[in-house]
């Protein structure tokens, strides 16, 4: 029976002792778990996450369509090259079957020449209408290299134009990003605040690029305009060469005399 | 009495039908001979137009008018390929546009 007593009494002294240091720990524990948890409930969304998430999201998406248009600018520039290539070789062909033409008239021209004189003027009739050809092609090889040229400037410094212009836009956002993130480490309870301002820079920054874009199709009217110089210096061409043609006919015409008519 | 009445009738219906479609078939044939007379000037004037216009583009060799052609042939198809290609250097020239618009449209504020 004392037995039992005595060691009721300790199992008493025990449990006192462990109630006690529980009730000196707890608040400890309580403290030590409730602090996180007030730091979530101060630390914004946008501030903890969201910012971050949207940054890799703009960067990564401007990385990739800024690329694209990079590789659209250089197929650009292929295509032209090829099409201008294209009509090279157009030329080229209808100039070599021209020369063939030609060729086969000048030697029926020179067999209807029975005098030394009508002999002679078809030889000078021939080098005139030769010159005459070489300069009529040389005014429009001149007037296509113009054009040419003017047209890929006015692409290149259109493809100047747009890259500052992206340029811009990407320094914008970049930006805006960074002083959003700059916002949140110095300021991370203010989140709401904080997306309103980057929200309106990131919108500044792509209505501007956008508003831009109105230029664009300008250079449509310039290409137009350079082909219409162009043509203006071939019909100039084409005068200098008719005249030249009929000079030469003449010469001939007057050089077979009455006979004429079997050249003419 | 009765033949008497009948003969008394003359010109009767049938007679009248026949001469309607006697002139009838006339003026058939009349008209399709006029039309099918029409039908031949006009192919014989096409048939003598192109005849010209034939020879008169197909000047002999030999000849400055032959020269004078084949020159101006060189010069309208060199036209026409540098206006052919006119077109699609239009186009060249604005083909990068989709993709600098493109860009404008890389993230969309609103779903920040």
């Amino acid at each position: 029976m004392k037995r039992t007593s005595n060691f009721s009494h300790i199992v008493l002294a025990a449990s006192s002792i462990v109630s006690v240091a529980s009730l000196m720990v707890a608040p400890l524990s309580a403290a030590a778990l409730a602090t996180p948890k007030t730091n979530a409930a101060t630390t914004s969304p946008f501030c903890s996450t969201n910012i971050t998430a949207d940054a890799s999201t703009i960067t990564s998406k401007m990385t990739t369509l800024s690329g694209k248009l990079s590789q659209a600018w250089s197929q650009q520039d292929q295509k032209l090259t090829t099409e201008w290539a294209n009509v090279d070789q157009k030329v080229a062909t209808d100039r070599q079957n021209a020369n063939t033409e030609l060729a086969s008239n000048f030697t029926k021209l020179e067999a209807k020449a029975t005098t030394t004189s009508e002999k002679q003027a078809v030889q000078t009739y021939e080098a005139a209408v030769n010159a005459a050809i070489a300069t009529h092609r040389a005014a429009y090889d001149s007037a296509r290299q113009t054009y040419r040229t003017a047209v890929q400037n006015a692409v290149d410094g259109r493809q100047t134009t747009v890259q500052g212009q992206l340029s811009t836009f990407q320094a914008s956002a970049d930006s805006a990003i960074s002083t959003a993130e700059a916002s949140c480490t110095s300021s991370p309870t203010s989140g709401p605040t904080i997306r309103e301002t980057f929200v309106a820079s990131l919108k500044t920054a792509r209505v501007t690029f956008q508003g831009d874009r109105s230029g664009d199709t300008a250079i449509a009217g310039q290409v137009k305009q350079l082909a219409a110089t162009r043509d203006a210096a071939f019909t100039t061409a084409d005068q200098t060469f008719q005249a030249s043609m009929a000079s030469a006919r003449q010469t001939l015409l007057q050089a077979f005399g009455s006979t004429s008519a079997k050249v003419s | 009495m009765t033949r008497s009445r009948i003969d008394q009738q003359g010109f009767g219906v049938v007679e009248a039908l026949l001469v309607i479609v006697i002139v009838g078939a006339v003026a058939s044939i009349g008209v399709y001979v006029v039309r099918q007379k029409n039908h031949t000037d006009t192919l014989l004037t096409k048939t003598n137009t192109t005849s010209a216009a034939s020879t008169a583009a197909a000047p002999s060799a030999g000849t400055t008018a032959s020269i004078d052609q084949l020159t101006e042939q060189e010069t309208q198809t060199e036209v026409g390929v540098d206006h052919s290609a006119d077109a699609q250097i239009g186009q060249d020239a604005v083909s990068a546009n989709s993709a600098a618009t493109n860009v404008g449209s890389a993230y969309n504020e609103a779903n920040f």
